[in-house]
């Protein structure tokens, strides 16, 4: 209540200005109903950095080499809930059917796994997807993770890497595996250096970048990515995607997220969930 | 969509709503299956954006009012979802496309993550 009446305004022009900078910069649009949002959430950044207007705040934002203040601002505007096995069906699905299928397909070798987590955030959902294959019967001594983890954002990068997450935030964790993955210090979960190495972490823009791979993924995961961008954009990044995976690879997406209306050539497999 | 008991939140008010939904989206996935005419499927898409919409809004109301420190991410979470929902209702309009079971399992999807997942962050606050 407080922000709606004695926090900075932004007008309509500015809020324009924003959008433009923010689409060029990430792909994100935003569409008009996220003006209160922007508003609301860039008044915290003006605070903290004891500017008094959004127009002071833009141009900050664009002489900014550093880029630093571009992810904060975008990050302030894509949030997304985060949780160990979020999306627990994603899991399901990997254990019961991605899994053994890609073992199978590749039982001739390579013996690799190769995944992709595309907007890794501050990690739970790499982490996961490594203990759901670490933990699965069939992936013997043999085989091996290659897995990438990227986001646009550093800031979530740099958590991600560390590792360590509140001991109260570990909702979705079943005992066995904190026990197994996780190191306790001073109310952090910590995951072990053996498994955080078993992670290339890497910052990836989505959309400025060609994707640069020589090798072809089993999975991918991009979730809560695609709904903040256009259809042009999203149809682009599916493309690329569909590029990258192996035949038989699977796409899973967020569950807000729905290729329904996008043209691609992949096939649907079930909810948020896509075949090459 | 089967609405069992891990969709029970406890909080009264809302779990009828959720179930409201629960019932659209049921309707969505029989008419995908046995077929029906575009300006059925769209007054059910309607249906759905408005149901969704009033109880969006009253929910982030409550949630604003105990200062849940999750609100932010979970309002977009609703706002992500009628986006699509919004876009998925005008193209229908544009096209005059029939019944999808795609459309009708993504809504589904949506709503059992939301509730079972999203929804249950906060049920803490609530307590009876």
């Amino acid at each position: 209540m407080g922000d709606q009446y004695f926090g900075f305004t932004i007008n309509d022009r500015e809020f324009e200005s924003f959008r433009e900078l923010i689409y060029r910069e990430s792909g994100i649009k935003l569409r008009e109903n996220k003006k209160d949002l922007l508003r609301q959430r860039l008044n915290k950044r003006i605070r903290a950095l004891g500017l008094s207007s959004f127009g002071e705040y833009f141009r900050i934002v664009e002489e900014d080499r550093s880029r630093k203040e571009l992810t904060e601002m975008i990050d302030a505007v894509s949030t997304n809930v985060t949780s160990f096995f979020r999306e627990i069906k994603h899991f399901e699905f990997l254990a019961n059917k991605a899994i053994p299928e890609t073992l199978a397909r590749k039982k001739n070798g390579p013996f690799e796994f190769r995944i992709w987590s595309a907007a890794c955030s501050s990690g739970e959902e790499p982490y996961s997807i490594l203990f759901t294959l670490l933990e699965h019967e069939e992936f013997g001594p043999k085989w091996k993770v290659k897995m990438l983890a990227t986001d646009i954002s550093t800031k979530v990068l740099q958590k991600a890497m560390k590792g360590a997450y509140p001991q109260n935030k570990m909702e979705g964790m079943p005992d066995g595996l904190l026990k197994k993955y996780f190191d306790l210090e001073e109310g952090y979960y910590i995951v072990k250096p053996k498994l955080r190495e078993m992670v290339n972490f890497r910052w990836f823009n989505l959309i400025a970048t060609r994707f640069p791979f020589k090798h072809k993924f089993d999975v991918i995961f991009c979730r809560n990515v695609m709904i903040y961008f256009d259809k042009p954009t999203r149809e682009e990044l599916v493309r690329k995607f569909t590029d990258a995976l192996a035949p038989g690879g699977y796409l899973c997406i967020g569950h807000s997220e729905s290729l329904a209306n996008t043209n691609h050539s992949l096939k649907y497999v079930q909810p948020t969930i896509y075949t090459k | 969509m089967d609405w069992g008991a891990e969709y029970k939140l406890g909080v009264e008010r809302f779990d009828n709503h959720h179930r409201q939904i629960a019932g659209v989206i049921g309707r969505m996935e029989d008419m995908a299956r046995q077929g029906g005419d575009p300006a059925a499927w769209s007054a059910l898409l309607d249906e759905m954006i408005s149901i969704s919409l009033a109880h969006f809004t009253e929910e982030e109301a409550e949630l604003a009012k105990k200062d849940y420190p999750e609100l932010l991410e979970h309002q977009d979470e609703h706002r992500n979802l009628l986006n699509e929902l919004f876009e998925l209702a005008g193209r229908q309009k544009e096209t005059g496309s029939g019944p999808s079971l795609e459309v009708a399992e993504f809504l589904a999807n949506w709503m059992a993550v939301h509730v079972a997942e999203t929804d249950m962050r906060y049920r803490g606050l609530f307590g009876e």
